[in-house]
């Protein structure tokens, strides 16, 4: 059973001036997808329309097989926060809180009590190699500790699905491969599918599998 | 505290918001609190002076819930034989005389003690104390606080004066039902005579007797056109309510008006919090916080900056309200209670409400900037470059032509009550469409400008402030709606405090011909002297010209203040040489009919109905009211509540009083002063009691009292200017937050810091410029309805406009300079070349 599919999807912010038309696509259970494409082909507008933070022109947006096209925003919101994880390529992290908990609001915004979350955050934390930075404040961690406490808000809640655009853009190389790879083996390990919106090929190449956005869909 | 975690996660955000924007939140609850502090002072030193006044009026009253008086003042002590006969057809069981005398210290009661007995036992001396010396003609019995006040004993004498009558008495008991006020009680006959009031009586104190009602009793006595005035207890209230009660609302509404520039302040406060925020909040809007969790969060801000800013305000006015009674008295400078040294009385519910009003306004703030946001599209929101969504969208200027038309409609409403309040909603209405129009002035102002640009030889920064203007006007507006908002209500104020004060002094210069005047500590209620004074003083050496006058208190309507009647020596040849006319006289036609004419105040006008050509009624004796000619209308003031001038030969023949209260002299031009009133003292000793000063020291005193009483004004003039300095700073920084990326592009290109802060400051200045002239206007405006509406409705006096252009030049001034200063600053501080190369890079 497919956890994501795209019917025969469109998108254009002016009239008939298509992003891309006709894409179909489907993320299986712990599936991992790369998207690369040219700048303004609309990766991050795809990654979007996945996460139903946009609705597309055209087609169709499935999760666990049910049509999301008629849901409220409500109902739209409710599956992003429980069952969606996100990673930003400039991390997004909230500035007055500390790192654990940066970590724990997926879960707060879940309704769970804040033991339960606190409890979840730190076991996460502490996969990452972040035992020692849970009461630091974001402006003092590292780039890549940044990206690692944005990597255990991502999963802390069990999501079905992370998106990540651009996830080690702001990052040297060698610790992009290494977030790279600690985020892949924590989906793995997980079973949660992963989408990733990169320019990397070599980040492109780490995934199991790599599809290039064009005007006409998902080429392979 | 279990929270639950959405809710854990709203304290975190708060907490964060808070620690992240603490100064702002700082300075916007501090404009809140002032706004509270001065109407909890307000009200609080009013309510303690009114209570206080109350206090000393319903003592002075004992516990008659109705009395009569005479409208001229005294009443005919037969009188009372009269009334005792008619008790039972009115439905009275008891009717006691009581002779009022106030003396220069101490305010004395002349009571029958047989019928006071029944009807108002408070005031009745201990009989314990001096059963044998109730009825001695020098018995004077004191309440616990008289005794304090001139530290006496049982058995000292005491001297008071009564006009120039001085007057020995005995303390000879207590009155124990009027502890805490300064009174003193004697025996009505022995009071008569000791001070020289023989016949008369002030009032007629009633009981009423069961099943009779006070609005009974009135229906009843209007049924007979009686000659004496029935006054019921909330007659008397509302007469004391009445004295201040303009004066008041006034400042009360000047206190709302810091409220609500502080409004503004906590909207531009929350505004910039969203500004600062808006990754924050866009991110949790990704992550799944609902729509309504994070428009609870906004609103949280609000709500918490208006609850603790209105709880500060009330300690603070509360502290502020103690100081005030200390140093300005229960009046706040007003002058409606003289010497009035009142304890606080706190009116707890009215603080609830005030605080209350504060959260709502800071609710209010935080609903504007909440209209901007799509919470819809929270990835828009997260993408850098979009920030400008956020601001204002431009108003379009039907909805200030809207404004306009509502201020207009409200500018030909009446009062309500008395009190103007559809003019303060066309004050309010006015500012708003002002404020409303402005994204559209700045469009037209601005795009004309670029064109003019277009082939002109100007620096490129110049050029670039003006493209940048002309293109986001709407983004220009939040700098300096704030601004314009606060200026325009300092012009307003400026110009009418001004007009005000200006006219004033006019007047003074009219109604002060003389070089030496006299003056008493209240001339209406003190006995006045023999005519005969004016020869003698006419006699001294140096002294060209001596006229004397009356002033008599008249009681037109049992519920308003007395109005003042003042008889003295006009000219109805041309009356404009005794009165400040207020448009033309009309004096009577030549019928050969005798008419009394008189003038009256503008007050007369507004509260009486009077016009000028038209009669009227002045109840001069306690025989009822003479019809009088009201010549025309004049300008007075020095009394609120109204006065009528009358020539003292019509006032003589009218109510057969030849005695005078006032004396004015002319010197002859190399006169000295103080030796000259030294000379007159000497030759009219009967003076003795009155303080002799010079129309210059009338006139200091009397500019001094009036600044005093526009010291509140002044304070609100300053908190605006703050305000204004405030929103400048506080929408640079929101601009500069929000323009980082457009600042980093243009660093890149190659522009120096310095012409980066050059390009803030000019923007800033230019913008600052129009503010300056549409407040300018806008106060203007707003000045006219305070000068031609607010304060002929409230205080029943008109002014001439005087617009203080030397004020305003610095005031304006001011603002432009220390505006640019503080737009440099801000610049330096939020432009440094790090944050900016951060600017550029892509956040998604």
């Amino acid at each position: 059973m497919a956890v994501l599919s795209l019917l025969s999807v469109g998108h254009a912010y002016v009239s008939e001036e298509w992003l891309f038309k006709g894409l179909d696509f489907e993320l299986a259970k712990g599936e991992h997808v790369a998207i690369q494409g040219t700048s303004g082909c609309g990766k991050s507008t795809l990654l979007n329309i996945m996460a139903g933070l946009e609705l597309p022109t055209l087609g169709e947006v499935h999760w666990s097989d049910q049509s999301t096209s008629a849901w409220s925003a409500e109902q739209r919101r409710s599956c992003r926060q429980s069952e969606m994880g996100f990673v930003f390529q400039a991390f997004h992290l909230l500035p007055h809180l500390s790192a654990l908990q940066n970590v724990m609001v997926p879960c707060l915004l879940g309704g769970q009590s804040g033991q339960a979350s606190a409890l979840a955050a730190q076991s996460l934390m502490c996969d990452l190699g972040l035992q020692k930075r849970l009461d630091a404040k974001p402006a003092s961690l590292s780039g890549g500790e940044q990206q690692r406490v944005a990597l255990a808000r991502a999963l802390v809640h069990q999501p079905k699905v992370v998106f990540a655009d651009e996830p080690t853009g702001n990052l040297d190389t060698s610790t992009a491969t290494k977030t790279l790879s600690l985020l892949i083996d924590l989906c793995l390990e997980r079973q949660t599918s992963l989408v990733v919106v990169t320019h990397s090929d070599d980040a492109a190449q780490s995934l199991g599998k790599c599809l290039r956005l064009t005007p006409k869909g998902l080429l392979g | 505290m279990n929270l639950k975690g959405h809710q854990l996660l709203f304290v975190w955000m708060l907490k964060g918001a808070s620690v992240q924007s603490w100064v702002r939140w700082w300075v916007a609850l501090t404009m809140v609190a002032i706004g509270v502090m001065l109407a909890v002072a307000i009200h609080t030193v009013n309510h303690s002076a009114l209570a206080s006044f109350g206090q000393a009026l319903d003592t002075v009253n004992g516990q008659a819930s109705v009395q009569l008086v005479s409208p001229s003042g005294d009443i005919d002590d037969r009188q009372i034989d009269i009334w005792d006969q008619r008790r039972f057809d009115l439905g009275i069981s008891a009717v006691s005389p009581v002779l009022l005398v106030q003396t220069d210290r101490l305010t004395v009661l002349g009571l029958d003690f047989f019928k006071a007995a029944l009807v108002s036992p408070s005031l009745l001396p201990s009989l314990a104390d001096s059963s044998t010396g109730l009825f001695n003609a020098k018995a004077i019995f004191l309440s616990a606080a008289a005794f304090k006040a001139f530290n006496v004993r049982l058995g000292d004498n005491i001297s008071l004066q009564y006009g120039a009558v001085p007057v020995s008495l005995v303390v000879s008991g207590e009155v124990p039902g009027a502890a805490s006020q300064v009174i003193g009680v004697m025996d009505i006959g022995s009071a008569q005579w000791a001070f020289n009031r023989l016949g008369v009586v002030s009032r007629l104190d009633l009981r009423l007797e069961e099943g009779q009602t006070p609005q009974g009793l009135k229906d009843a006595l209007q049924a007979q056109s009686e000659t004496l005035q029935m006054v019921a207890t909330q007659d008397r209230e509302r007469r004391m309510s009445l004295l201040s009660r303009a004066y008041r609302v006034n400042l009360s509404v000047l206190a709302m008006v810091a409220l609500l520039t502080g409004g503004f302040l906590v909207s531009t406060a929350i505004h910039l919090s969203i500004v600062r925020q808006r990754s924050e909040l866009a991110l949790l809007g990704v992550l799944g916080a609902s729509e309504a969790w994070l428009r609870r969060f906004v609103w949280a801000q609000g709500g918490l900056i208006g609850t603790l800013g209105g709880l500060l305000g009330v300690g603070m006015g509360l502290l502020l309200a103690a100081v005030l009674m200390h140093w300005l008295g229960g009046d706040l400078g007003g002058n409606y209670f003289a010497n009035s040294k009142t304890p606080m009385v706190i009116d707890w519910m009215v603080m609830a409400l005030l605080a209350l009003t504060a959260t709502l306004m800071g609710l209010l703030s935080a609903w504007l900037p909440l209209l901007q946001i799509n919470w819809r599209q929270p990835m828009a929101l997260l993408r850098a470059g979009q920030a400008e969504t956020l601001v204002f969208r431009p108003p379009t200027l039907k909805w200030s032509l809207l404004a306009l038309c509502i201020s207009m409609v409200l500018l030909q409403l009446p009062t309500l009550d008395e009190l103007p309040w559809a003019s303060y909603g066309a004050v309010a209405a006015l500012l708003g469409s002002g404020l409303l129009a402005l994204p559209w002035v700045l469009a037209k102002l601005w795009g004309k400008l670029s064109l003019v640009l277009v082939h002109a030889r100007v620096p490129a920064v110049l050029r670039l402030a003006v493209w940048r203007l002309a293109q986001a006007p709407s983004a220009a507006t939040p700098l300096i709606t704030g601004t314009v908002a606060a200026f325009s209500l300092t012009v307003a104020m400026m110009v009418m405090v001004s007009s005000f004060r200006t006219s004033v002094s006019d007047w003074l210069s009219m109604v002060l011909p003389a070089d030496i005047y006299t003056m008493g500590q209240s001339m209406t209620e003190q006995p006045g002297f023999d005519a005969s004074v004016q020869e003698r003083i006419a006699s001294v050496p140096q002294v060209k010209r001596v006229e004397t006058s009356r002033f008599k208190s008249l009681r037109l309507a049992y519920d308003r203040p007395d109005v003042v009647l003042m008889a003295k020596p006009l000219n109805l040849e041309d009356p404009s040489q005794s009165v400040a006319l207020v448009g033309l006289a009309k004096l009577p036609p030549k019928d050969g009919q005798s008419r009394w004419v008189v003038f009256g105040s503008e007050a007369m006008a507004d509260v009486y109905g009077w016009r000028a050509g038209q009669e009227a009624q002045l109840p001069l004796t306690d025989q009822g009211p003479q019809t009088v000619w009201v010549g025309g209308l004049f300008r007075d003031y020095g009394r609120q509540h109204g006065s009528v001038v009358m020539s003292t030969s019509d006032y003589e023949r009218l109510s057969g009083d030849r005695s005078r209260s006032g004396v004015s002299v002319w010197l002859s031009r190399d006169a000295d002063p103080a030796k000259v009133m030294s000379q007159v003292q000497a030759q009219a000793p009967e003076l003795s009691h009155l303080k002799w000063v010079s129309a210059q020291d009338v006139r200091q005193l009397s500019l001094k009292i009036f600044d005093r009483s526009f010291a509140m004004t002044y304070a609100l003039e300053a908190a605006a200017l703050f305000v204004a300095m405030f929103s400048v700073a506080a929408g640079v920084t929101g601009q500069l937050i929000l323009r980082r990326r457009e600042f980093g592009v243009l660093s890149h290109l190659g522009m120096s810091q310095n012409n980066l802060w050059l390009l803030v400051s000019l923007e800033v200045g230019l913008l600052l410029m129009v503010a300056v002239v549409w407040a300018s206007l806008l106060g203007g405006l707003i000045s006219q309805i305070l000068i031609h509406k607010v304060n002929p409705e409230s205080f029943h006096w008109t002014m001439n406009t005087h617009f203080a252009l030397e004020q305003w030049a610095l005031i304006s001034a001011l603002l432009l300079v220390i505006g640019v200063v503080t737009a440099r600053w801000s610049a330096r501080h939020g432009l440094d070349p790090e944050r900016l190369a951060e600017s550029l890079r892509a956040d998604w």
